[in-house]
Formats: structure tokens, C-alpha cells, sequence
């Protein structure tokens, strides 16, 4: 058991690692900075100056070692434009983003699994028709585009909610719905297709031959087969959530670390683009390992 | 004696594909329905540029953001026009030959690149499968759509630039499932046959791997292919995508922001043939695995 976890974080560490030369790479590959900082024109002398005041001018397994270094105390470089640190900037935004991040993940999963259940339940009944033809159109729709719909409908044509900014739950509900749906047709999938396999296994029929009443065996006995394989896919899908948030942000004026991101890559401000793309790369292994690591407990069944 | 074998063989092959067809095209309306569109599609974006009627290029700034019907000067426009005066529907039309162009060139990289790698690293193991394992978690892990803006923003927007960043961005997920094919026919016996009279391995991985891994091939190649439409018009959505006056839906949708409160169909449309194409793809892909792979099928 503790072999397993152990191994398991230790096979984080390469990936991590890989992380960082990614990103390390991804703002080498545009070039240097200097000439659209400055300028075509620039003097040498001032490119000279902004090389060795960034550390352009060091060898580039140097440059490389000072930015692990940097990453180990918490230093990811500092803003091309402004010249604030790029953690502190990153951390200002990020509770914008964890309120819409959370609040999509609550809201798909509650209604998600809801759906999927009652959905695998009333199996080809018109229920169940009606729902996985909407999963198949909700997989179709692309969040900026629904974000759109939203605001020129709901919000303008109706004026029933705020159309962007942050502020109260009413600023909250139309970036959740746009975040949310794609995850939403995602779980509402898996969990019918799950409960639909667990359905048909023996603990089932036996739990139905001892006279349980079929409420408690779809939620103590099928349900809960299924929240552990979902725990997985969550975990997986947490880097497609924070590309959605990218797209959610900006069409909503949400200011979280998406639109940030965003900006700063359509300014070229790389050091925020890379430092917001390796924390939440960082984020999602971990959830990932997490995710691994729990599963290992809670499970006896899975070695390795 | 040799040939007459490998005949009848080309015989069960094509035999199976037929009954796999059979079996795809007779899963569902659905199904029929949005082979029927893919085909209509593929026409539509057969047709040359130059062959749309020319309100679908021309700039008349007298007939900006009209709407959906009859415009002011008489001229009609089933769907309006956009903020230059240009007629909605046959520039949707028009869009679809850039867009379908992107992805499907996109997917290919991606199913080429990442097909190769899969079949290598199933194969052969050992340290290329540990690095390029390690690798795939890392690709999986990325924000993809921040990985693909920022490429694009590093290496520059153009149109090329975007097929290639798509495409390798979406290899990852082709090599790990292909990979894992591999393993499991590795173990079978014809494999093993092959190997004990001597066939050298480019024959076992040609003849015996890549056709039993076909069909997992096609089914995340039409999967991936929707997916790839989705992040190629994110990318042109925020602007980042090919430029004026090219143009691909998510541009459009994007052009459209800005006029949103005003004249709410000049993105409403593009949008609608984006799902449109997407839910194509997805159902096409559905369908496929289900014809190939009875125990898969969701809904048994």
C-alpha cells in the first residue's frame, strides 16, 4: 500500500520536471523578448541592458537553473510590461477563478450525476431520450458560443441577469451555466453508462432479492460504485475546465486567471503566460495524484 | 498456393468492413441522418471560393448588421448581414471549406504523429515507452487551449501555423490508446505465430498490429476531429485564429461580439453550423465504435 503511494509520487516528480522544461521552452521558443519590448529600433545598448537585467545573456542551462530555483522559492519572474511579480498578480486573480471553477464543478456534478441516474433508471423512456439527445447537443456546443447566446438573451434581450463582471450570485449564474455545460454532458454520460453496467452485476440482483427497496439499491449500492470512477474523470477533466475558463472569462469580463492569461498572451507578456500555465499544469498533476492516491485507499482491489 | 490465400483473405476482410458498415449505418436515425449531413458538408466545402455569390465577399456598407429577411434595398438575406454588409448565409457556407480544412488537416497530424508513436511504444517498450509515457501525462495535463493560443502567439498567426499546433497538440491522446491496443494484441496468437516463423517486426507491426488498431484509429480520429473544430474556433473566436479576410466560423462568432446587443445574428449563425458539424462528427464517431466494438455500445 505504502509502496504504491510512494511510487506513485515519485513518478509525479519526472512529470512535474517535464513541466518545467515545457514551459521553460514554450517562451525561448518566441524569440527574444528584447525586440518587442524595445522595439526594431532600440539601441544595443539598452537590448544589452534588458538582456542581462532578465538573464538573457547567460548560458541556457543557466538561465534554466535559475528558473527551477526561482519556481523552488516561489519566484516565477516578474511581468514584462508592468514588472510586478508574476505570483502576485497570478494570486490576485485567482480567487475569481476558484469561485467560477468551484461553483461549475458543483453545480455539474449535482445535476450531472442527478440526470445520469434518473436517466439510467428510466431507461429508454422519453425521459431518457429527451436527455441523451440533449448530452449529444450540449457535447456540440462550444462555451463561447453558449456564453453569447446567454448574453444576448437572458441577459440583454430578457435583462433578467447581469451580462459580465463580477459581483453577487446574479454575476455568478450565467459564467457557471456557460462553464458547466460541457462538463454537465460529460458526467450526465458517464454516469448513465456506469450505473447501466453496475445495474447488471449479481450484488445487485442479490441486494433486489433480499427485498431492499430499489431507492435505497440505485443510491447505497449502484451509486455509489460510481462515484469513484467519476472521482477520476473529474480529476482528468479539471484541465479542460480551466481551458473553458479561458474562453468563460473573457466572453463574460470575469476577472479571473483565464482572462489574465489570455490578455497577457495577445500583450506577449510570456513570463505570466508561463507561470499561469505552469501553476495550473502543477495543479491538475497534483489533483491528479491526489485522485490516484485516495482511489488507493479507499480501494483495496487496485495495486500496481 | 500464396496468392490464392492472401485473395480470400482481402475476401474476409472487405467482408468484415461491409458488415461494420451494416451494422453503423443501421444503428439509428440519428446516425443516417448525420452521415447524410457529413456528405452535404464535404460538397459544400468542395466548392471554390470564387464560385459563392459575391455578397458573400463584398463589403456594402450600406446594407451593414440587416437583418434576417428582406434588407432596405430590397435585396434578401435569408440570414442578414454582418457589420460590412455581408451576406450571413453564404459566408457560413463559404467558411466551412477553411474550417473543415484546419481540423481535418489538424487530426491528421495528430492521428499520424501519434499512431506511429503508439505502434512504437506498444511494440518495442522500454525506455522510449517510459519517456514518452511521462511525456503524455504531461500533454494531458496542460491547459491545452492556453498551450495552443501561446504557440500561436509565439510562432505567429497564420493558417499553417494553426494546423500544425493543433495537430500536435492532440497527439497524446491517440498514443496512449494505441498504445494500449498493442499490448493487448501483442499477446495473441497469431502475433506470436508471426514471431516464431520468423517475421521480422516492421512485418508484425504492418500485417498484424496497425489493421487490428484500425478501428480505434477511426473512432478517435471523427472523435477528435469534432474536438479539433471546437479548439480551432476557440483559437479564432479570441482572435488569435487566420486573419481577414480569411475566415473560419469561430472568426465570425468573434466578429459578431461586438455587435451582439445590436444585430444578435451575426453570431448567432456561424455558431449554429459549428454544432451542427461538431454533433456530426461526435455521432458519426459513436456510431463507428458501436458498429466495431459491440461490448462498447453505451446504451446495451
Amino acid at each position: 500500500m505504502l509502496a504504491y503511494v510512494i511510487r506513485r509520487v515519485l513518478l509525479a516528480i519526472p512529470t512535474l520536471l517535464g513541466v518545467i522544461l515545457v514551459t521553460f521552452f514554450l517562451v525561448r521558443v518566441t524569440g527574444d523578448p528584447s525586440s518587442f519590448v524595445l522595439g526594431d529600433t532600440a539601441p544595443q545598448s539598452a537590448v544589452d541592458e534588458f538582456r542581462a537585467q532578465h538573464g538573457l545573456d547567460k548560458p541556457l542551462l543557466e538561465q534554466l537553473l535559475t528558473y527551477i530555483k526561482g519556481i523552488l522559492h516561489g519566484d516565477l519572474g516578474t511581468s514584462i510590461r508592468t514588472n510586478q511579480p508574476v505570483t502576485e498578480l497570478f494570486m490576485s486573480r485567482l480567487p475569481a477563478t476558484l469561485q467560477l471553477g468551484l461553483a461549475a464543478f458543483g453545480f455539474a456534478i449535482v445535476t450531472g450525476v442527478t440526470i445520469g441516474v434518473l436517466s439510467s433508471v428510466f431507461r429508454n423512456t422519453v425521459f431518457d431520450q429527451i436527455v441523451r439527445l440533449t448530452v449529444i447537443i450540449g457535447q456540440a456546443v462550444p462555451g463561447f458560443y453558449l456564453g453569447l447566446l446567454l448574453i444576448i438573451f437572458v441577459g440583454a434581450k430578457l435583462q433578467w441577469l447581469p451580462t459580465g463582471g463580477r459581483g453577487g450570485i446574479d454575476h455568478l449564474i450565467l459564467p457557471v451555466l456557460t462553464l458547466s455545460s460541457h462538463l454537465i454532458a460529460v458526467i450526465v454520460r458517464f454516469t448513465r453508462a456506469t450505473m447501466l453496467d453496475v445495474l447488471h452485476l449479481d450484488y445487485i440482483r442479490t441486494a433486489r432479492a433480499k427485498g431492499l427497496n430499489e431507492r435505497t439499491i440505485i443510491v447505497k449500492h449502484a451509486l455509489r460504485n460510481v462515484l469513484i470512477p467519476l472521482l477520476t474523470l473529474l480529476a482528468l477533466q479539471s484541465s479542460v475546465l480551466f481551458s473553458g475558463a479561458v474562453v468563460t472569462e473573457t466572453v463574460f469580463a470575469w476577472p479571473g486567471v483565464g482572462r489574465f492569461a489570455y490578455d497577457a498572451i495577445s500583450q506577449r507578456d510570456f513570463p505570466i503566460v508561463q507561470g499561469t500555465v505552469l501553476i495550473l499544469t502543477v495543479f491538475v498533476v497534483l489533483l491528479n495524484l491526489l485522485v490516484d492516491v485516495a482511489y488507493a485507499l479507499v480501494d483495496p482491489r487496485i495495486r500496481y | 498456393m500464396s496468392l490464392a490465400s492472401t485473395g480470400s483473405n482481402q475476401r474476409a476482410v472487405r467482408g468484415i468492413w461491409q458488415r461494420r458498415f451494416q451494422v453503423f449505418w443501421r444503428s439509428s436515425v440519428l446516425t443516417r441522418a448525420c452521415t447524410v449531413g457529413l456528405a452535404v458538408m464535404i460538397l459544400i466545402a468542395l466548392v471554390p471560393p470564387s464560385w459563392w455569390p459575391t455578397s458573400a465577399s463584398e463589403i456594402n456598407l450600406l446594407l451593414r448588421l440587416q437583418a434576417p429577411g428582406t434588407a432596405a434595398d430590397g435585396s434578401f438575406h435569408l440570414l442578414g448581414t454582418d457589420a460590412l454588409g455581408r451576406d450571413l448565409f453564404y459566408r457560413v457556407l463559404a467558411g466551412t471549406r477553411l474550417t473543415l480544412m484546419i481540423s481535418v488537416l489538424a487530426t491528421l497530424i495528430a492521428t499520424i504523429t501519434g499512431t506511429i508513436a503508439g505502434l512504437a511504444i506498444g511494440y518495442f517498450r522500454g525506455w522510449l515507452d517510459t519517456i514518452l509515457s511521462r511525456v503524455i501525462d504531461i500533454m494531458l495535463a496542460f491547459p491545452t487551449l492556453l498551450l495552443v493560443l501561446a504557440l500561436v502567439v509565439a510562432i505567429g498567426q497564420s493558417k499553417s501555423t494553426l494546423i500544425v499546433v493543433l495537430g500536435v497538440a492532440g497527439w497524446a491522446g491517440y498514443t496512449r490508446v494505441i498504445r494500449g491496443t498493442v499490448m493487448s494484441l501483442q499477446g495473441m496468437e497469431y502475433v506470436e505465430a508471426s514471431r516464431a516463423v520468423g517475421a521480422r517486426s516492421p512485418h508484425i507491426i504492418w500485417n498484424h498490429l496497425l489493421p487490428n488498431a484500425a478501428s480505434p484509429i477511426l473512432v478517435l480520429s471523427t472523435l477528435s476531429l469534432a474536438s479539433i473544430v471546437l479548439s480551432e474556433s476557440s483559437v479564432s473566436f479570441l482572435g488569435l485564429g487566420v486573419q481577414p479576410p480569411e475566415m473560419t466560423w469561430g472568426g465570425m462568432i468573434g466578429d459578431g461580439r461586438s455587435h451582439m446587443f445590436n444585430a444578435w445574428w451575426v453570431a448567432f449563425t456561424p455558431g449554429l453550423a459549428i454544432v451542427l458539424v461538431v454533433l456530426i462528427f461526435n455521432v458519426i464517431g459513436d456510431s463507428i465504435r458501436d458498429a466495431f466494438d459491440p461490448r462498447s455500445r453505451a446504451d446495451t
